[in-house]
């Protein structure tokens, strides 16, 4: 029996044997149906025709770049991708992610961070599609019709633009937000500097943090944008 | 050859024939005083007496004036002389062959005089050029020796000795499509094309010297090599009256400066080269070093897992499968260092910055480092609110991993780590203090060399001796310092000090 978050096909897309040959043997005794494909054109005839639950791209293939694979799954479908990528390529990130990847992963990972972000992509997606009304993460909830936030069960009073900030980085719960997506989310399409971001994300985890600087529920991801943590069942 | 003798032959001049009216006043006084002396004396000192005072006048002039005035005071002076002191006097009229002798005896010598005087002249005035010629040099050679790049050869070039003779010097270097004009100053303005002709033919016939459309060109002779033309001319075709010594000169103070200019740059990039072999040979140490250990621990976990899988406990075999994952971390953030520094290295940190709250990036940190905190106390003094710099995000997370995993690696676990961040006028102040074993005074500076790592009797030592290197590339490239003080926490330990300029929020 699978958990309710967790996806049941999963399309592996690397060229690296190494790192396939121990991902597909784990992830199949994790209970998920594994898919390889070791270049950027059998990864989108793969996505065609095995219809992943959730698919995981190595940005660097042989033959297309990773990014145009995203930009061509996304053309027509909105199946949860992930990026793996390595740890310095912030702008590579940046590019995948607005392009419409859900998240991304550093390599090397730890399989059970690779585990959790694979959750939150797939429950991202089913809540979008259930439209949930309500959020929890361990001592916040939200409810996002009557817009009311609460700190273990006390009501936390909120300025427009910090429950904007915080309903979006809700409904990617688990997952990275990027600057550009809270600016979008906060100041509509105006041209606004990130300075003001932090300082809205400052007042914000004043609100919710036990202790702001040591924050266990917005995550910084330096240069990229912030996560809210999702306490699942696993975590 | 042919404008190598017209500079020669215009350079020697013809006996002064021209006369200015100046000089041609001075000449009337002069021969007036010598012949009213003269006149007014005879009668007691007799007519020889009074004849030499005549000679003597003349030959004055043509001292002083040249051959011109000096025919013409001879002239003067006889007519005076055949007026006043010849029979018939107060007349014209020469009375005997005698009254000739005069005339011829006077012309001759102003004529010696006036040809003398005219070479004197001469001597002075080329004495006087060839001084100009050679304080020109000298003045050139002097200007050049502060030269250290092709472009500040010519700007020196332009500014000293054109200016002062009146020439025009143009330099011509080797370039990937051909001879092209050096310097900045005239990139603008286009070569003529009879320069470049001249330049051009030189070139390719490697002749020394050549000549053609009025303008002289040198090939400049570096030891292994021509290294470019000189092609001068006369400013706006002004003749000129430069020796052709003094042009070919110039143009070996101007090879030889060249030559420099060349090799200093040869010298600064064999300097760059080094330091870059420098550089990877340390590299290279490190990388043997520093990914072998991990390596070694990863191996021998895993294989003593695969070996002896079902006789460890449980225990040991999770305490084996942990530290695989953590000398992994370990390899990553070491790559990642790495990484950064090639960064650093070629100059684009500064170009990713963007305004960051310190404290928020400092969390973010300490998420990091958490794993390897033990029982350490980690002991906070952060300012209300937030505190902004100009900063690229990743590389400042990175550098305050490496200062807090450094104050880890060298304290004792239950110890206390303080971080401290304020503002201190324009500044913002990040401490980072521990308790740990300290850094001997002698090696404070040293710290943040690359692949620096204190000598210390007790143990080998754990760091890679890049993290306070990236810290220290880091903080320069945003304009901050960073400083290691000791003790840092109680008395004991170090403190690192980094000062960034605070961001000015709009």
């Amino acid at each position: 029996m699978t958990l309710p978050d967790q996806p049941t096909s999963i399309l592996i897309v690397d060229d690296e044997p190494s790192l396939v040959a121990v991902l597909q043997p784990v992830l199949s005794a994790a209970g998920y149906d594994v898919t390889v494909a070791v270049d950027g054109e059998s990864a989108l005839s793969a996505a065609a025709s095995s219809q992943p639950d959730l698919i995981l791209l190595d940005l660097g293939l042989p033959d297309i770049d990773g990014k145009e694979v995203l930009r061509q799954i996304r053309v027509w479908s909105d199946v949860p991708i992930i990026v793996v990528s390595a740890r310095h390529q912030e702008a590579e990130k940046i590019a995948a992610l607005d392009q419409g990847a859900d998240d991304y992963v550093n390599k090397p990972f730890e399989i059970g961070e690779l585990m959790a972000r694979a959750r939150a992509a797939v429950r991202r997606q089913k809540n979008a599609r259930a439209r949930v009304s309500t959020f929890r993460t361990g001592p916040l909830a939200i409810d996002f019709v009557t817009r009311r936030v609460t700190l273990e069960d006390e009501p936390v009073r909120l300025s427009p633009k910090e429950y904007e900030l915080l309903r979006t980085l809700a409904q990617s719960a688990g997952q990275v937000v990027t600057h550009k997506r809270l600016l979008a989310a906060g100041w509509g399409g105006e041209a606004t500097d990130t300075q003001y971001l932090r300082v809205y994300m400052g007042l914000l985890r004043q609100k919710i943090e036990e202790d702001p600087s040591e924050p266990k529920l917005i995550m910084t991801e330096p240069g990229i944008g912030y996560r809210l943590v999702a306490r699942d069942e696993r975590d | 050859m042919n404008h190598y003798m017209q500079l020669r032959r215009s350079g020697l001049r013809a006996p002064k024939l021209r006369l200015g009216w100046r000089e041609l006043v001075w000449a009337v006084v002069i021969v007036a005083t010598s012949s009213s002396l003269a006149v007014w004396t005879e009668p007691f000192l007799g007519l020889v007496t009074a004849a030499l005072i005549f000679v003597l006048g003349v030959t004055v002039v043509g001292a002083l004036y040249g051959l011109a005035a000096s025919v013409i005071a001879a002239f003067a002076a006889f007519l005076i002389y055949n007026f006043f002191l010849t029979e018939p006097f107060l007349s014209f009229r020469m009375a005997t062959s005698k009254d000739l002798a005069p005339l011829i005896a006077f012309n001759i010598s102003a004529l010696i005089a006036g040809v003398l005087a005219g070479r004197l002249q001469d001597r002075a005035q080329a004495a006087q050029q060839s001084n100009l010629q050679l304080l020109s040099l000298l003045e050139t050679s002097q200007a050049l020796q502060s030269a250290l790049q092709p472009d500040e050869v010519v700007q020196q070039l332009a500014t000293t000795a054109p200016a002062r003779l009146g020439i025009e010097l143009r330099l011509f270097q080797q370039a990937q499509d051909g001879l092209v004009e050096a310097g900045g100053a005239r990139a603008g303005a286009s070569t003529p094309l009879l320069w470049r002709q001249v330049a051009e033919d030189i070139w390719r016939q490697q002749a020394g010297m050549h000549q053609a459309f009025g303008l002289t060109g040198f090939l400049l002779q570096g030891s292994s090599g021509p290294v470019g033309v000189l092609v001068i001319g006369s400013h706006k075709g002004v003749p000129t009256l430069i020796e052709p010594s003094f042009l070919a000169a110039l143009a070996n103070i101007l090879a030889l400066a060249l030559e420099r200019a060349a090799l200093s740059e040869d010298v600064t990039e064999a300097r760059a080269a080094a330091r870059s072999e420098e550089l990877k040979t340390a590299l290279l140490s490190s990388v043997s070093h520093d990914f072998r250990t991990p390596l070694a621990a990863i191996s021998a976990s895993a294989s003593s897992l695969i070996e002896f899988e079902s006789q460890l406990a449980p225990e040991t075999r999770h305490q084996l499968l942990r530290s695989i994952v953590e000398e992994c971390d370990r390899l990553n953030r070491y790559t990642a260092n790495l990484l950064e520094l090639s960064k650093l290295q070629a100059n684009v940190a500064a170009q990713n910055g963007q305004v960051v709250d310190v404290v928020e990036i400092l969390g973010a940190a300490i998420q990091r480092i958490r794993s390897k905190l033990g029982a350490r106390v980690i002991e906070r003094h952060l300012p209300d609110g937030i505190a902004l710099v100009r900063a690229d995000p990743a590389l400042f997370e990175l550098a305050l991993v490496n200062v807090i995993d450094n104050a880890v690696t060298y304290s004792d676990d239950g110890s206390t780590i303080a971080l401290s961040v304020r503002g201190e006028g324009s500044q913002v102040a990040i401490d980072i203090s521990d308790e740990g074993c300290g850094i001997p005074a002698e090696d404070l500076a040293r710290v943040f060399d690359r692949f620096y790592r204190v000598r210390r009797a007790e143990a080998k030592p754990r760091g890679s001796g890049l993290g306070l290197a990236i810290a220290k590339g880091f903080v320069e490239a945003f304009g901050g310092s960073i400083r290691a003080e000791t003790p840092g926490l109680n008395g004991r330990g170090t403190r690192i000090a980094i000062r960034l300029p605070a961001a000015q929020v709009q």
